[in-house]
């Protein structure tokens, strides 16, 4: 099993779900990316979150849930591409620091197998991370 | 996301409206191509400015993009307003350095084809 690697908003065991918490399932295709959006939208909204709080950590998990299904549940490009059916999870919740401020933390896991890493991986790879990295660490 | 294709003298206009993520940010090279099919397109715009989202999938493909419309001796230009959600992308991952990027579609259809396009900060 792997955590999806939602840089600083994520990661880690032993959650623990209070009230404010959040949590849905999608299978792992591209097409429910975008319902993960409406769910932590919708949840933080619900919770008169920032907006621009709201929508960095909005982009955090679209990319973490991105990057489960192009790297968990897909085989290598070349011997076609074979989308394996599986099921992720998307768990948040919100704690009150000790300082009064609120923070929001999400998990994204999935069931996939890391791929082996490419001997090539090309130019452009790494570059969810960084853009996941610039919108999650503010 | 949906596009729509609209021909200016010798550049397409492509406006992108929606949301640009892994899902449909492949749809987009795919129009960028069939535009690259007319034998006389000089300049392809891409226009930002009605999309909501755009993840990193949507930055990945304005780079084949760009290198789809350079090896057909095309000039690619972008044009993004000032909507956060998708200026950020581009500048946290420097892209906006790389491509040829206008905050307004009129400059970028004036624009000689040489242009340097505007500075994003």
């Amino acid at each position: 099993m792997n955590d999806g690697g939602a840089g600083t908003v994520a990661g880690g065991e032993g959650l623990a779900m209070g009230e404010r918490s959040c949590r849905f399932s999608l299978p792992a295709n591209p097409a429910v990316v975008a319902r993960a959006r409406r769910q932590i939208r919708g949840w933080l909204s619900g919770l008169g979150w920032p907006e621009q709080a709201l929508a960095d950590l909005e982009y955090a998990v679209s990319e973490a849930v991105s990057n489960a299904v192009e790297h968990a549940y897909r085989s290598e490009p070349g011997s076609g591409v074979v989308e394996v059916a599986g099921v992720m999870e998307v768990t948040a919740v919100v704690e009150e620091l000790s300082d009064g401020t609120r923070r929001a933390r999400v998990w994204v896991r999935d069931h996939g197998r890391w791929r082996p890493v490419p001997a090539d991986p090309g130019d452009r790879q790494g570059i969810g991370k960084v853009a996941l990295t610039g919108a999650s660490t503010r | 996301m949906t596009v729509a294709a609209t021909r200016v003298a010798t550049a397409v206009v492509l406006g992108v409206s929606g949301e640009v993520d892994t899902f449909t940010a492949p749809n987009l090279r795919a129009a960028v191509a069939e535009v690259l099919e007319a034998p006389d397109v000089a300049a392809v715009i891409i226009d930002l400015s009605q999309v909501g989202f755009f993840g990193s999938a949507g930055l990945g493909v304005l780079v084949d993009i760009d290198a789809d419309v350079t090896a057909r001796a095309a000039v690619l230009r972008v044009v993004v307003d000032h909507h956060r959600g998708v200026v950020e992308p581009l500048q946290v991952t420097g892209l906006d350095r790389h491509l040829v990027v206008f905050h307004c579609l009129s400059d970028a259809l004036g624009a000689a084809a040489d242009s340097g396009g505007d500075a994003l900060r």
